[in-house]
Protein backbone atom coordinates (compact mmCIF):
# COMPACT_ATOMS: atom_id res chain seq x y z
CA UNK A 1 0.00 0.00 0.00
CA UNK A 2 2.75 2.32 1.00
CA UNK A 3 4.54 2.02 -2.38
CA UNK A 4 1.12 2.69 -4.47
CA UNK A 5 0.51 5.63 -2.77
CA UNK A 6 3.69 6.94 -3.23
CA UNK A 7 4.17 5.68 -6.76
CA UNK A 8 0.79 7.47 -7.16
CA UNK A 9 2.38 11.04 -5.95
CA UNK A 10 5.26 10.89 -7.97
CA UNK A 11 3.54 9.81 -10.93
CA UNK A 12 1.17 13.10 -10.17
CA UNK A 13 -1.82 10.81 -10.45
CA UNK A 14 -2.60 11.87 -6.45
CA UNK A 15 -1.72 14.96 -4.37
CA UNK A 16 -0.26 14.63 -1.48
CA UNK A 17 -2.39 17.35 -0.04
CA UNK A 18 -5.30 15.09 -0.61
CA UNK A 19 -3.39 12.19 1.38
CA UNK A 20 -3.12 14.17 3.97
CA UNK A 21 -6.34 15.38 4.32
CA UNK A 22 -7.41 12.30 4.22
CA UNK A 23 -5.13 11.27 7.12
CA UNK A 24 -6.07 14.16 9.09
CA UNK A 25 -10.28 13.32 8.30
CA UNK A 26 -9.69 9.97 9.55
CA UNK A 27 -8.36 10.35 12.82
CA UNK A 28 -10.39 8.57 15.13
CA UNK A 29 -10.51 10.72 18.70
CA UNK A 30 -12.32 7.64 20.01
CA UNK A 31 -9.65 5.54 20.21
CA UNK A 32 -7.48 8.01 22.20
CA UNK A 33 -4.63 6.72 20.11
CA UNK A 34 -3.42 10.49 18.82
CA UNK A 35 -1.75 13.12 20.93
CA UNK A 36 -1.31 16.05 19.07
CA UNK A 37 -2.82 16.63 15.27
CA UNK A 38 -0.15 18.14 13.32
CA UNK A 39 -2.08 19.46 10.60
CA UNK A 40 -0.78 22.77 9.67
CA UNK A 41 2.58 20.79 9.47
CA UNK A 42 1.49 18.01 7.58
CA UNK A 43 -0.38 20.23 5.01
CA UNK A 44 2.73 22.27 4.32
CA UNK A 45 4.89 19.41 4.27
CA UNK A 46 1.95 18.16 1.68
CA UNK A 47 2.37 21.18 -0.31
CA UNK A 48 6.33 20.70 -0.60
CA UNK A 49 5.92 17.09 -1.89
CA UNK A 50 3.34 18.22 -4.48
CA UNK A 51 5.70 21.46 -5.83
CA UNK A 52 8.51 18.65 -6.03
CA UNK A 53 6.30 16.15 -8.07
CA UNK A 54 5.29 19.73 -10.34
CA UNK A 55 9.20 20.89 -11.16
CA UNK A 56 9.94 17.28 -12.13
CA UNK A 57 11.79 16.87 -8.47
CA UNK A 58 11.39 13.40 -7.47
CA UNK A 59 10.74 13.22 -3.73
CA UNK A 60 11.79 9.66 -2.76
CA UNK A 61 9.78 6.40 -2.31
CA UNK A 62 7.81 7.04 0.28
CA UNK A 63 6.26 10.72 -1.52
CA UNK A 64 3.79 12.09 0.20
CA UNK A 65 2.81 8.85 2.50
CA UNK A 66 1.26 10.21 5.85
CA UNK A 67 2.67 8.71 8.97
CA UNK A 68 2.76 9.57 13.05
CA UNK A 69 5.31 8.55 15.45
CA UNK A 70 4.94 7.18 19.04
CA UNK A 71 5.28 10.87 21.19
CA UNK A 72 8.73 10.13 22.46
CA UNK A 73 10.18 11.21 19.27
CA UNK A 74 11.51 14.43 18.88
CA UNK A 75 9.91 16.65 16.72
CA UNK A 76 10.87 20.26 15.60
CA UNK A 77 9.07 22.75 17.80
CA UNK A 78 6.98 20.83 19.84
CA UNK A 79 8.27 19.40 23.57
CA UNK A 80 8.95 15.45 23.52
CA UNK A 81 6.33 14.22 25.99
CA UNK A 82 7.54 10.65 26.09
CA UNK A 83 3.96 10.36 27.60
CA UNK A 84 4.31 12.40 30.38
CA UNK A 85 2.57 15.67 31.38
CA UNK A 86 5.11 16.79 33.30
CA UNK A 87 7.01 17.27 30.09
CA UNK A 88 4.63 19.30 28.17
CA UNK A 89 6.14 21.97 29.06
CA UNK A 90 9.28 21.53 27.90
CA UNK A 91 11.45 23.51 25.54
CA UNK A 92 10.25 22.52 22.27
CA UNK A 93 12.64 20.24 20.36
CA UNK A 94 14.94 22.32 17.36
CA UNK A 95 14.77 19.79 14.76
CA UNK A 96 13.07 15.81 14.36
CA UNK A 97 14.44 12.84 15.78
CA UNK A 98 16.27 11.61 13.29
CA UNK A 99 14.36 8.19 11.87
CA UNK A 100 11.59 11.16 11.42
CA UNK A 101 14.31 13.42 9.75
CA UNK A 102 14.79 10.08 7.29
CA UNK A 103 11.41 9.62 6.78
CA UNK A 104 10.61 13.32 5.62
CA UNK A 105 14.05 13.20 3.27
CA UNK A 106 11.96 9.96 1.85
CA UNK A 107 9.07 12.00 0.94
CA UNK A 108 6.66 11.03 4.05
CA UNK A 109 4.93 13.35 5.55
CA UNK A 110 4.10 13.72 9.36
CA UNK A 111 0.76 14.09 10.54
CA UNK A 112 0.14 13.01 14.40
CA UNK A 113 1.80 11.64 17.63
CA UNK A 114 0.58 8.39 19.20
CA UNK A 115 0.08 8.10 22.33
CA UNK A 116 2.39 5.70 25.32
CA UNK A 117 2.61 4.11 28.20
CA UNK A 118 4.18 6.85 30.25
CA UNK A 119 7.79 6.87 29.44
CA UNK A 120 7.33 3.58 27.63
CA UNK A 121 7.30 1.84 30.75
CA UNK A 122 4.57 -1.04 30.42
CA UNK A 123 2.79 -3.05 27.99
CA UNK A 124 -0.51 -1.89 28.04
CA UNK A 125 -0.95 1.99 26.64
CA UNK A 126 -2.76 2.84 30.05
CA UNK A 127 -1.70 6.50 30.62
CA UNK A 128 -3.18 8.45 33.27
CA UNK A 129 -2.20 11.70 31.25
CA UNK A 130 -3.47 10.80 27.77
CA UNK A 131 -5.96 8.42 28.27
CA UNK A 132 -6.23 4.46 27.02
CA UNK A 133 -5.65 3.46 23.67
CA UNK A 134 -8.08 1.09 22.87
CA UNK A 135 -7.80 -1.17 20.73
CA UNK A 136 -9.65 -0.57 16.68
CA UNK A 137 -10.82 -4.69 16.41
CA UNK A 138 -12.69 -4.13 19.57
CA UNK A 139 -12.76 -0.63 21.62
CA UNK A 140 -13.27 -2.78 24.83
CA UNK A 141 -9.43 -3.95 24.75
CA UNK A 142 -6.50 -2.96 25.08
CA UNK A 143 -4.29 -1.79 21.79
CA UNK A 144 -1.35 -3.34 23.59
CA UNK A 145 2.11 -1.43 24.45
CA UNK A 146 3.77 0.66 25.22
CA UNK A 147 3.62 1.87 21.40
CA UNK A 148 0.08 1.25 21.74
CA UNK A 149 -1.34 4.21 19.73
CA UNK A 150 1.21 3.55 17.13
CA UNK A 151 -0.27 0.54 16.37
CA UNK A 152 -3.70 0.95 16.92
CA UNK A 153 -3.69 3.69 14.29
CA UNK A 154 -2.51 1.44 11.22
CA UNK A 155 -4.87 -1.26 12.59
CA UNK A 156 -7.59 0.90 12.34
CA UNK A 157 -6.72 2.35 8.63
CA UNK A 158 -5.83 5.87 10.19
CA UNK A 159 -2.36 6.38 9.25
CA UNK A 160 -0.43 3.60 6.76
CA UNK A 161 2.59 3.88 8.83
CA UNK A 162 3.52 4.81 12.03
CA UNK A 163 6.90 4.87 13.99
CA UNK A 164 7.29 3.06 17.85
CA UNK A 165 10.14 2.21 20.04
CA UNK A 166 10.66 -1.42 21.48
CA UNK A 167 12.98 -2.14 24.81
CA UNK A 168 11.31 -5.27 26.25
CA UNK A 169 8.45 -5.68 23.42
CA UNK A 170 6.97 -2.68 23.05
CA UNK A 171 6.19 -2.19 18.99
CA UNK A 172 5.72 -6.03 19.26
CA UNK A 173 3.26 -6.71 21.80
CA UNK A 174 0.73 -3.53 20.35
CA UNK A 175 1.32 -5.23 16.54
CA UNK A 176 -0.01 -8.53 17.61
CA UNK A 177 -2.73 -7.40 19.69
CA UNK A 178 -3.63 -4.37 16.87
CA UNK A 179 -3.11 -7.32 14.09
CA UNK A 180 -0.58 -5.51 12.03
CA UNK A 181 3.06 -5.95 11.20
CA UNK A 182 6.11 -4.46 13.56
CA UNK A 183 9.73 -4.65 13.20
CA UNK A 184 12.69 -4.42 16.22
CA UNK A 185 15.82 -4.67 14.31
CA UNK A 186 18.57 -5.82 15.92
CA UNK A 187 19.79 -3.34 19.04
CA UNK A 188 21.50 -0.08 17.96
CA UNK A 189 21.25 -0.34 14.14
CA UNK A 190 18.63 2.15 14.01
CA UNK A 191 19.12 6.05 14.89
CA UNK A 192 18.10 6.44 18.17
CA UNK A 193 19.08 10.37 17.94
CA UNK A 194 16.21 12.27 19.05
CA UNK A 195 14.10 9.49 20.80
CA UNK A 196 13.70 10.14 24.33
CA UNK A 197 15.14 7.06 26.06
CA UNK A 198 13.75 4.48 28.44
CA UNK A 199 16.72 1.52 29.23
CA UNK A 200 19.43 2.40 26.47
CA UNK A 201 21.05 -1.51 27.03
CA UNK A 202 17.47 -2.06 24.98
CA UNK A 203 15.79 0.48 23.23
CA UNK A 204 15.46 0.73 19.27
CA UNK A 205 13.07 2.26 17.39
CA UNK A 206 10.53 0.12 14.57
CA UNK A 207 8.04 1.20 12.11
CA UNK A 208 4.29 -0.72 12.33
CA UNK A 209 2.80 -1.18 8.71
CA UNK A 210 -0.02 -2.86 6.83
CA UNK A 211 2.26 -5.56 4.92
CA UNK A 212 5.26 -7.75 4.47
CA UNK A 213 6.36 -5.07 1.51
CA UNK A 214 5.68 -2.12 3.78
CA UNK A 215 7.82 -3.41 5.87
CA UNK A 216 10.79 -3.39 4.01
CA UNK A 217 10.26 -0.58 1.97
CA UNK A 218 10.36 1.54 5.14
CA UNK A 219 12.86 -0.55 7.00
CA UNK A 220 15.38 0.37 4.23
CA UNK A 221 14.29 3.79 4.01
CA UNK A 222 15.14 3.57 8.18
CA UNK A 223 18.57 2.07 7.86
CA UNK A 224 19.45 4.03 4.75
CA UNK A 225 20.51 0.75 2.57
CA UNK A 226 18.55 -1.75 0.87
CA UNK A 227 18.97 -5.28 2.21
CA UNK A 228 21.14 -8.04 0.70
CA UNK A 229 19.01 -9.95 -1.75
CA UNK A 230 18.21 -13.45 -0.76
CA UNK A 231 20.72 -16.05 -1.37
CA UNK A 232 19.15 -19.35 0.07
CA UNK A 233 15.91 -20.13 2.00
CA UNK A 234 15.89 -19.50 5.37
CA UNK A 235 15.77 -22.78 7.74
CA UNK A 236 13.43 -22.13 10.37
CA UNK A 237 12.29 -24.02 13.67
CA UNK A 238 9.82 -22.99 16.21
CA UNK A 239 11.11 -22.21 19.84
CA UNK A 240 9.51 -24.70 22.48
CA UNK A 241 9.44 -24.90 25.93
CA UNK A 242 9.08 -21.99 27.70
CA UNK A 243 7.22 -20.38 24.09
CA UNK A 244 4.85 -23.23 24.04
CA UNK A 245 3.70 -22.92 27.35
CA UNK A 246 1.16 -20.18 28.71
CA UNK A 247 -0.34 -19.83 24.71
CA UNK A 248 -3.86 -19.79 23.87
CA UNK A 249 -5.23 -22.94 22.28
CA UNK A 250 -6.16 -21.35 19.00
CA UNK A 251 -2.64 -20.01 19.04
CA UNK A 252 -0.75 -22.61 19.60
CA UNK A 253 -2.94 -24.38 17.04
CA UNK A 254 -2.13 -22.12 14.60
CA UNK A 255 1.32 -21.61 14.88
CA UNK A 256 1.08 -25.96 14.57
CA UNK A 257 -0.17 -25.05 11.13
CA UNK A 258 2.50 -22.79 9.98
CA UNK A 259 4.12 -26.50 8.96
CA UNK A 260 7.60 -26.37 10.54
CA UNK A 261 9.17 -29.39 11.42
CA UNK A 262 12.22 -28.21 13.45
CA UNK A 263 11.52 -27.07 17.19
CA UNK A 264 14.17 -25.80 19.58
CA UNK A 265 14.55 -24.90 22.94
CA UNK A 266 16.21 -22.09 24.76
CA UNK A 267 17.40 -22.68 28.41
CA UNK A 268 16.96 -20.48 31.01
CA UNK A 269 13.91 -18.20 29.70
CA UNK A 270 12.62 -17.65 32.79
CA UNK A 271 15.99 -16.24 34.01
CA UNK A 272 16.37 -13.99 30.83
CA UNK A 273 13.20 -12.84 31.99
CA UNK A 274 14.41 -11.82 35.24
CA UNK A 275 17.65 -10.30 34.52
CA UNK A 276 15.33 -7.71 31.67
CA UNK A 277 13.45 -6.91 34.38
CA UNK A 278 15.95 -6.12 36.92
CA UNK A 279 18.03 -4.35 34.03
CA UNK A 280 15.24 -2.49 32.74
CA UNK A 281 14.03 -0.97 36.21
CA UNK A 282 17.72 -0.54 37.34
CA UNK A 283 18.44 1.95 34.08
CA UNK A 284 14.41 3.40 33.77
CA UNK A 285 14.62 3.82 37.81
CA UNK A 286 17.94 5.69 37.54
CA UNK A 287 17.20 8.00 34.30
CA UNK A 288 14.12 9.10 36.17
CA UNK A 289 15.76 9.58 39.50
CA UNK A 290 15.93 13.33 39.45
CA UNK A 291 12.77 13.84 38.43
CA UNK A 292 11.81 11.42 40.69
CA UNK A 293 13.16 13.46 44.09
CA UNK A 294 12.11 16.41 42.83
CA UNK A 295 8.46 15.79 41.86
CA UNK A 296 7.53 12.20 42.27
CA UNK A 297 3.63 12.97 42.86
CA UNK A 298 3.67 14.21 38.83
CA UNK A 299 4.13 10.77 37.72
CA UNK A 300 1.34 8.40 36.97
CA UNK A 301 1.35 6.32 40.34
CA UNK A 302 2.05 3.10 38.62
CA UNK A 303 5.01 4.04 36.93
CA UNK A 304 6.38 6.10 39.39
CA UNK A 305 6.58 3.31 42.17
CA UNK A 306 7.94 0.87 39.45
CA UNK A 307 10.54 3.50 38.82
CA UNK A 308 11.29 4.37 42.36
CA UNK A 309 11.71 0.60 43.28
CA UNK A 310 14.44 0.35 39.85
CA UNK A 311 15.92 2.97 41.53
CA UNK A 312 16.93 0.78 44.41
CA UNK A 313 18.42 -1.88 42.43
CA UNK A 314 22.24 -2.12 43.37
CA UNK A 315 25.18 -2.48 41.16
CA UNK A 316 25.69 -5.83 42.40
CA UNK A 317 22.36 -6.72 41.21
CA UNK A 318 22.46 -5.11 37.66
CA UNK A 319 25.98 -7.05 37.74
CA UNK A 320 24.21 -10.35 38.31
CA UNK A 321 21.98 -9.68 35.19
CA UNK A 322 24.46 -8.57 32.80
CA UNK A 323 26.93 -11.49 33.49
CA UNK A 324 23.68 -13.94 32.82
CA UNK A 325 22.76 -11.87 29.60
CA UNK A 326 26.42 -12.76 28.49
CA UNK A 327 25.58 -16.72 29.03
CA UNK A 328 22.36 -16.38 27.74
CA UNK A 329 23.53 -14.97 24.07
CA UNK A 330 25.96 -17.63 24.15
CA UNK A 331 23.12 -20.22 23.83
CA UNK A 332 20.78 -18.26 20.99
CA UNK A 333 23.95 -18.02 19.00
CA UNK A 334 24.38 -21.71 19.45
CA UNK A 335 20.56 -22.54 17.96
CA UNK A 336 21.59 -19.93 15.13
CA UNK A 337 24.14 -22.00 13.94
CA UNK A 338 21.81 -24.41 12.56
CA UNK A 339 18.69 -22.24 11.53
CA UNK A 340 18.00 -18.95 10.40
CA UNK A 341 15.07 -17.69 12.41
CA UNK A 342 12.82 -19.13 15.01
CA UNK A 343 9.11 -19.23 15.49
CA UNK A 344 7.31 -18.09 19.03
CA UNK A 345 4.66 -16.43 20.09
CA UNK A 346 4.69 -12.45 20.25
CA UNK A 347 1.66 -12.61 22.75
CA UNK A 348 -0.14 -15.39 24.55
CA UNK A 349 -2.99 -14.40 24.08
CA UNK A 350 -5.29 -12.22 22.40
CA UNK A 351 -5.65 -8.32 23.82
CA UNK A 352 -7.04 -7.82 27.35
CA UNK A 353 -10.21 -6.39 28.49
CA UNK A 354 -10.07 -2.46 29.54
CA UNK A 355 -12.27 -3.31 32.15
CA UNK A 356 -9.48 -6.32 32.91
CA UNK A 357 -6.39 -5.72 32.21
CA UNK A 358 -4.83 -8.84 32.94
CA UNK A 359 -3.83 -12.25 31.85
CA UNK A 360 -3.16 -15.61 32.95
CA UNK A 361 0.31 -16.85 33.36
CA UNK A 362 0.83 -20.49 34.90
CA UNK A 363 -2.94 -20.77 36.00
CA UNK A 364 -2.48 -17.11 37.60
CA UNK A 365 -4.22 -13.59 36.72
CA UNK A 366 -1.24 -10.86 36.58
CA UNK A 367 -1.03 -7.54 35.66
CA UNK A 368 -1.11 -7.00 31.41
CA UNK A 369 0.70 -3.73 32.08
CA UNK A 370 4.02 -5.75 33.13
CA UNK A 371 3.41 -9.34 32.12
CA UNK A 372 2.09 -8.80 28.24
CA UNK A 373 5.76 -9.21 27.63
CA UNK A 374 6.24 -12.21 28.57
CA UNK A 375 7.85 -14.18 25.16
CA UNK A 376 9.24 -10.59 24.34
CA UNK A 377 11.41 -9.73 26.74
CA UNK A 378 13.69 -12.49 27.10
CA UNK A 379 14.18 -12.03 23.07
CA UNK A 380 15.33 -7.69 23.10
CA UNK A 381 17.27 -8.56 26.27
CA UNK A 382 19.92 -9.97 23.69
CA UNK A 383 19.15 -7.47 21.26
CA UNK A 384 18.19 -9.91 18.40
CA UNK A 385 15.77 -8.70 15.26
CA UNK A 386 12.63 -9.46 15.80
CA UNK A 387 9.11 -9.07 12.83
CA UNK A 388 5.90 -9.10 14.73
CA UNK A 389 4.17 -10.99 12.14
CA UNK A 390 0.04 -10.84 12.62
CA UNK A 391 -1.64 -14.61 11.87
CA UNK A 392 -4.44 -14.16 9.21
CA UNK A 393 -7.42 -14.92 11.33
CA UNK A 394 -10.63 -12.92 9.39
CA UNK A 395 -13.16 -12.22 11.84
CA UNK A 396 -11.02 -12.89 14.64
CA UNK A 397 -8.97 -10.86 17.01
CA UNK A 398 -5.58 -10.62 16.35
CA UNK A 399 -2.53 -12.38 17.59
CA UNK A 400 0.78 -12.34 16.15
CA UNK A 401 4.13 -13.74 15.74
CA UNK A 402 8.03 -13.33 16.26
CA UNK A 403 10.32 -14.28 13.68
CA UNK A 404 13.46 -14.26 15.05
CA UNK A 405 17.03 -13.91 13.45
CA UNK A 406 20.58 -13.45 14.60
CA UNK A 407 21.85 -10.17 14.84
CA UNK A 408 22.55 -8.69 11.53
CA UNK A 409 20.25 -10.84 9.53
CA UNK A 410 17.26 -9.28 8.98
CA UNK A 411 17.33 -9.94 5.80
CA UNK A 412 16.46 -13.93 6.42
CA UNK A 413 13.39 -12.27 8.42
CA UNK A 414 11.93 -10.84 5.91
CA UNK A 415 12.25 -13.37 3.15
CA UNK A 416 10.39 -15.98 5.67
CA UNK A 417 7.82 -13.16 6.53
CA UNK A 418 7.56 -13.18 2.67
CA UNK A 419 6.84 -16.65 1.77
CA UNK A 420 4.23 -16.81 4.96
CA UNK A 421 2.02 -13.75 3.56
CA UNK A 422 2.37 -15.53 0.42
CA UNK A 423 0.84 -18.66 1.37
CA UNK A 424 -1.69 -16.93 3.34
CA UNK A 425 -0.41 -17.54 6.75
CA UNK A 426 0.18 -14.02 8.08
CA UNK A 427 -1.16 -10.68 6.96
CA UNK A 428 -3.57 -7.75 8.14
CA UNK A 429 -7.19 -8.53 8.79
CA UNK A 430 -9.89 -5.55 8.59
CA UNK A 431 -10.54 -3.31 10.25
CA UNK A 432 -7.41 -1.73 8.05
CA UNK A 433 -8.65 -2.93 5.06
CA UNK A 434 -11.61 -0.42 5.51
CA UNK A 435 -8.80 2.54 5.53
CA UNK A 436 -10.47 5.84 4.17
CA UNK A 437 -6.84 6.31 2.62
CA UNK A 438 -6.66 2.80 1.06
CA UNK A 439 -6.91 3.02 -3.03
CA UNK B 1 24.74 -21.39 43.16
CA UNK B 2 27.74 -19.57 45.18
CA UNK B 3 26.41 -20.49 48.53
CA UNK B 4 29.27 -18.34 49.80
CA UNK B 5 27.67 -15.17 47.67
CA UNK B 6 27.67 -12.65 49.97
CA UNK B 7 23.72 -11.27 50.26
CA UNK B 8 22.66 -8.12 47.78
CA UNK B 9 20.50 -5.67 49.75
CA UNK B 10 18.48 -3.31 47.64
CA UNK B 11 19.17 1.01 48.62
CA UNK B 12 17.10 2.38 50.61
CA UNK B 13 15.48 5.77 49.76
CA UNK B 14 17.59 7.39 51.71
CA UNK B 15 20.58 5.97 49.87
CA UNK B 16 19.09 7.14 46.50
CA UNK B 17 18.30 10.62 47.98
CA UNK B 18 14.53 10.45 47.57
CA UNK B 19 12.09 11.71 50.59
CA UNK B 20 9.49 8.80 49.67
CA UNK B 21 6.13 9.97 49.84
CA UNK B 22 3.77 7.96 51.91
CA UNK B 23 1.61 7.02 49.30
CA UNK B 24 4.26 5.82 47.35
CA UNK B 25 5.55 2.81 49.95
CA UNK B 26 2.97 0.47 48.95
CA UNK B 27 3.31 0.17 45.42
CA UNK B 28 7.23 0.50 45.92
CA UNK B 29 7.03 -2.34 48.61
CA UNK B 30 5.33 -4.55 46.00
CA UNK B 31 7.59 -3.83 43.19
CA UNK B 32 10.61 -4.32 45.54
CA UNK B 33 9.58 -7.98 46.35
CA UNK B 34 9.07 -8.81 42.70
CA UNK B 35 12.36 -7.67 41.80
CA UNK B 36 13.78 -9.13 44.77
CA UNK B 37 12.04 -12.42 43.35
CA UNK B 38 13.44 -12.21 40.01
CA UNK B 39 17.16 -11.44 41.67
CA UNK B 40 16.62 -14.53 44.10
CA UNK B 41 15.70 -16.29 40.60
CA UNK B 42 19.00 -15.36 38.56
CA UNK B 43 21.53 -15.74 42.01
CA UNK B 44 20.45 -19.30 42.00
CA UNK B 45 21.66 -19.58 38.01
CA UNK B 46 24.13 -22.21 38.17
CA UNK B 47 25.73 -22.42 34.57
CA UNK B 48 27.25 -25.75 35.35
CA UNK B 49 24.14 -27.32 35.94
CA UNK B 50 21.95 -25.31 33.46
Amino acid sequence: MIATLAAEVRAGRRSAVSLAEAAIRAIDPGLEAVTRLLADRALADARAVDAKVATGIDPGPLAGVPFGVKDLFDVAGLPNTAGSAMRRDDPPAVRDAEAVARLTAAGAVLVATHTMDEFAYGFATINVHDGTTRNPHDRARLAGGSSGGSAAAVAAGMLPLTLGSDTNGSVRVPASLCGVYGLKPTHGTLPMAGVAPFVESFDDVGPFVGSIADLRLVYEVLRGAPLAPKTREPRVARLGGWFARNVSPELATAIEGLGIADSVELPEVDRARSAAYLMTASEGGTLHLPDLRRRALAFDPQTRDRLIAGAMVPPEAVAVAQRFRGWFARQAAALFERHDVLVAPATGCVAPLVEDPTIVIDGARVPARSHLGWFTQPISFIGLPVIAAPLLRPGLLPLGLQLIAKPGREDMLFAYAEALERAGLIGVSAPLRASPIAL
Amino acid sequence: MDETAPDIAFLTPEAIGLELPAECVPGVDANLRLLADHLERLRSFDPETA
